[in-house]
């Protein structure tokens, strides 16, 4: 089975809007898509996801005889395979042209550029060292696959632990974990595999290339960069640059991308640590559950209808339709300006989430009172936003380029459209001690939601302040957080709509929340 | 089902949390990522697509199924765990309806902490749920151990698994609840495996409820 | 032995594969009774076979309407194609379904063996499945019963956009207002395959990018937000 090529149309209309400086999912052309990095339960073990292509990555340890030319030195492996899952045309079995060549640059720059102090893998100079292997599978493939398979190679290896081992002359004694604290792998950089996609003899250069712009583009170029700005390999495919300086300005730029991804990298394994040794639920399940590695269902659903590339720009578009909603009309005629109150996101049970007014007298408050408020809110919000800064995993806020990035990311990650109002809230609450009696087991999972939302509530206000602060630069590019997806969150004086919408959500909620604890009352009803 | 209840009454009757999405790859026709207790694994179906020449059926779709273990090659008992998702999904799809096709069914190892097989099998019906494909029923595994005292347990854990000395997984189907398909490893008595299916039988209604509420829940959407 | 969860179906319930929906569809009158896809039938029962909603789209014609990304093709639906390969007397077009769909070189208006359309490897067309059939090779046309081309042939400029099939379904619908609502704001183009893809083509790169997005957007809405949206999405590109 071939891969089934973009047509002429879809090609010719991208680079139509390169030439006008746009790309087809509404990034910056040095953006890049969002990263999330999920760890497992067991050391090693991590999903990575940038944008929507998705690595799973883990890495094992064994005790090998080392190479006679290298004797006092362990070894790295990297194995890259595509998932069948990942693409259509994919066979399982034998890798493919382009899995051998994203071995062989992620090779290039992990293995060769000593990232890994190997020394110290030795156990017995010429007789024993550790061999770590790196096994890579690909799940879904939308472009940019080295990128996202450096990170998740990286992120692992760095969380991988292998046993302890003491030698007793002769013998050689594995400890188990529960013996003896096993041992970290010492990385002495992170090297990232940056790729750019070149566009029209190097007129157009986008970082993190999608699907269609990897196929459409001239050259693509992988640049192994750390965070100190050195490069640890450069790989170039496709047709030549025309000159030097285009590749000079690509490394340029990946520089401080790398420095980015290296420390966003460095915060996700802080968090899992900190996590691991207040002894909380660690793992891919426990991010699952908190909508992290991917997001509520029924959002999802709506969302991932979207081609990838698209649904992007459809979001920006939407974002500048939303901010269009807020402008609205007094009574005079004149246009006046107000902003959504702030939003919590609640979780109920799995897979969903509501909102909720942070603020309950805000639900209270009329549109002109909210506008009032703005002001308010406004500082509140930029105060609050460098507070935050480190406290959010999937935000990447450090620079300005970033930031519409960030913002749009917000609604996938925590936007169910549920709106609940102060009336709404008795409601939710009054189920909550229904649910504690039912099912006990619920207990800390009540906890985990609870620590989510006030993350998200940070967020949230992040987000708001992100949309103020880009308002002012730039009119049209913004989101807002609780406002992607249907008209209905906005606090327009549409009241019967709002109503149903409401009612329908409440609904929604509630069969989330109770749904497996009515599975569990169901069963004990059947059994007896 | 006079001895049923007994044996309900115990606080090991109860499955671990169950928690999936669907349509979590944008690739496939139909995804489906499902966690059980702490074990995870993700789906992907394509279909229907082309068939090679070599494997393909004139009067129905070939189904293939396909399971990656996270870390190195598939092993002889990853073989196993693909045959058994193979012939599974084989019986729940129509293939009668789609001729001349193939309809490949990818799971990958998440996480495994005890009943990956079983994970596995659900991931891969919620998948094909996802696909929209035509399907005779829907499959629910479910995966129980005999511990060495002989009593059984529902859904055990990796901790759990370490005192075993057998483990059972039954995938049913949804409308007479019959056997679709189950694996079995080490020694039991015939009592045991009588009362281990019951158990896992009576449990995977809760899994087939929890698809309809999947279904009910992702209703609305489709306008 | 193990009690099923009740079984009386309605129109208008979530359903699974193995439901048996005798009940449902035996209400009105029984003469004549259509059963569209998801639905087949067992002995006497009428089992569901797709998870998704029962609907009852006309009287006495029953579906499962289920979420679907693979197209299946179906005689005389219109898809949207884009040609693979191009050999001595047919186009091969790929419409997303298993196999690619065969595309005559004569099937074309005023196409003869002399006079060959224009048409190369990655062009985009709009045809009309003439075959098709889960036993039989699908075949396009790109002319009518007249020979005539009407809206069918190749496809230039603009953009493609992949979404699923429900999409496709709920914008065709009679009662879908976005179209429509759209054609106010700009003038576009755009062209509905069954098989779920869209080619739209409006003035600039940015008003495609918009329409898109209406497109994609308008999926979980009801016709009164979808009328909103445009009204709001016209503001928003006109002050561009």
């Amino acid at each position: 089975m071939k891969e089934t090529p973009y047509s002429n149309i879809e090609k010719n209309f991208l680079k139509t809007a390169l030439s006008e400086r746009k790309r087809l999912d509404g990034r910056s052309f040095d953006d890049r898509r969002s990263v999330r990095i999920n760890f497992g339960k067991e050391y090693g073990c991590c999903h990575v996801a940038l944008g929507d292509t998705r690595v799973l990555a883990q890495v094992s340890s064994e005790i090998q005889q080392p190479k006679s030319t290298r004797p006092n030195e362990g070894q790295v492996f990297v194995n890259v395979e595509f998932s069948p899952m990942s693409a259509e045309h994919v066979e399982p079995g034998k890798p493919s042209e382009a899995c051998v060549e994203v071995t062989r640059v992620l090779e290039k720059c992990i293995r060769e550029s000593k990232c890994v102090d190997l020394e110290s893998l030795c156990i017995i100079a010429e007789e024993k060292v550790w061999a770590l292997r790196v096994d890579l599978t690909v799940l879904n493939m939308e472009g940019n696959i080295v990128e996202c398979a450096s990170i998740a190679a990286l992120s692992a290896l760095a969380h991988f632990r292998r046993p302890d081992v003491t030698s007793t002359g002769d013998r050689l004694i594995i400890h188990d974990a529960s013996e003896k604290e096993p041992l970290q792998t010492a990385l002495h950089h992170f090297p990232i595999c940056l790729t750019y996609a070149i566009f029209n003899k190097g007129k157009q250069i986008v970082a993190d290339p999608t699907l269609i712009e990897e196929q459409t583009a001239e050259a693509s170029l992988s640049v192994g960069m750390n965070a100190y700005r050195e490069l640890c390999g450069l790989h170039l495919g496709g047709q030549a640059l025309s000159d030097h300086q285009s590749i000079l300005k690509i490394v340029q730029k990946a520089g401080a991308s790398a420095a980015e991804i290296v420390q966003l990298i460095k915060k996700a394994l802080a968090e899992d640590e900190e996590a691991r040794t207040k002894n909380e639920v660690v793992g891919l399940t426990a991010c699952i559950r908190a909508g992290r590695i991917t997001t509520l269902c029924d959002q999802r659903m709506k969302i991932k209808i979207n081609s990838q590339s698209i649904q992007e720009v459809a979001e920006n578009l939407i974002a500048q339709r939303q901010q269009n909603k807020h402008t609205k009309f007094d009574d005079e005629g004149n246009a006046v300006e107000f902003t959504p109150s702030e939003k919590i996101i609640v979780s109920i049970g799995e897979n969903s989430a509501e909102l909720q007014d942070v603020d309950d007298e805000m639900g209270g408050e009329t549109d002109e009172e909210m506008k009032e408020d703005l002001s308010d809110n406004n500082e509140k919000n930029q105060s609050n936003e460098e507070d935050n800064d480190s406290d959010d995993p999937t935000c990447v806020v450090h620079l300005p380029a970033n930031r519409r990035e960030t913002i749009k990311n917000q609604p996938r990650a925590s936007v169910i459209q549920t709106k609940i109002t102060t009336k709404n809230q008795q409601r939710t609450s009054k189920i909550e001690p229904e649910i504690t009696t039912i099912d006990d087991s619920d207990d800390d999972e009540l906890e985990v939601v609870q620590e989510l939302t006030k993350e998200e509530k940070e967020r949230m206000k992040k987000v708001e302040t992100l949309v103020l602060d880009d308002s002012e630069e730039e009119e049209t590019t913004t989101l807002t957080a609780g406002e992607i997806e249907t008209p209905t969150n906005n606090p327009t004086p549409d009241s019967k709509k709002k109503k149903k919408n409401k009612n329908k959500n409440k609904k929604k909620g509630e069969s989330g929340r109770s749904q497996d604890s009515n599975a569990r009352q169901w069963y004990s009803k059947n059994a007896w | 089902m006079a001895d049923m209840s007994g044996q309900a009454s115990g606080e090991d009757h109860k499955l671990r949390p169950f928690y999936c999405e669907l349509n979590v790859l944008s690739r496939p026709d139909g995804s489906a990522i499902v966690t059980q207790g702490e074990t995870a694994a993700i789906a992907g179906v394509y279909g229907p697509i082309e068939v090679k020449p070599n494997k393909i059926h004139i009067e129905k779709a070939t189904v293939e199924g396909i399971y990656r273990p996270k870390s190195g090659l598939p092993c002889v008992s990853d073989r196993l765990c693909e045959t058994t998702l193979q012939n599974t999904f084989e019986a729940a799809v129509l293939t009668s309806q789609y001729p001349r096709t193939l309809i490949s069914i990818s799971v990958q190892e998440m996480q495994d902490s005890g009943g990956l097989l079983a994970c596995a099998i659900n991931a891969g019906c919620l998948a094909l749920m996802n696909s929209g494909l035509s399907m005779k029923f829907l499959v629910a595994a479910v995966h129980c151990m005999i511990n060495k005292t002989g009593e059984v347990i529902l859904d055990p854990d990796n901790k759990q698994l370490k005192d075993s000395c057998a483990s059972l997984m039954f995938a049913f189907d949804n409308v007479d609840k019959n056997i679709v398909s189950s694996s079995t490893h080490g020694r039991f008595t015939e009592a045991q495996y009588q009362e281990a299916l019951l158990r896992c039988r009576t449990a995977s209604t809760e899994i087939f409820q929890l698809y309809r509420d999947m279904v009910k829940k992702y209703a609305p959407t489709m306008g | 032995m193990i009690p099923t969860p009740d079984p009386a179906y309605r129109v208008g319930d979530s359903v699974l594969p193995g439901d048996d929906v005798s009940a449902a569809v035996r209400t009105g009158d029984v003469s004549k009774i259509v059963l569209g896809p998801g639905l087949r039938r067992l002995g006497s029962q009428v089992v569901v076979s797709r998870a998704g909603v029962l609907k009852m789209p006309k009287n006495n014609v029953f579906v499962v309407d289920a979420y679907q990304k693979r197209y299946i093709p179906v005689k005389d639906e219109h898809v949207v194609g884009v040609v693979t390969n191009a050999s001595s007397d047919v186009f091969r077009v790929d419409i997303g379904a298993s196999v690619t769909a065969s595309l005559s070189y004569l099937d074309f208006e005023h196409a003869t063996k002399k006079n060959r359309p224009n048409i190369q490897v990655g062009d985009v067309v709009y045809a009309k499945l003439s075959t098709a059939g889960r036993d039989m090779e699908p075949e396009l046309v790109c002319v009518d019963t007249h020979g005539k081309a009407g809206k069918l042939g190749k496809l230039e400029d603009g953009f493609l956009l992949t979404c699923s099939l429900n999409l496709i379904r709920k914008l065709l619908s009679v009662n879908c207002p976005l179209l429509q609502a759209l054609g106010q704001k700009w003038p576009y183009e755009c062209a509905f395959g069954m098989n779920g893809k869209v080619w739209i083509k409006a003035r600039s790169v940015k008003e495609t990018i918009a329409i898109g997005n209406a497109i994609y957007e308008s999926e979980l809405m009801d016709n009164a937000q979808i009328k909103k949206m445009c009204t709001n999405l016209g503001l928003v590109i006109d002050s561009m």
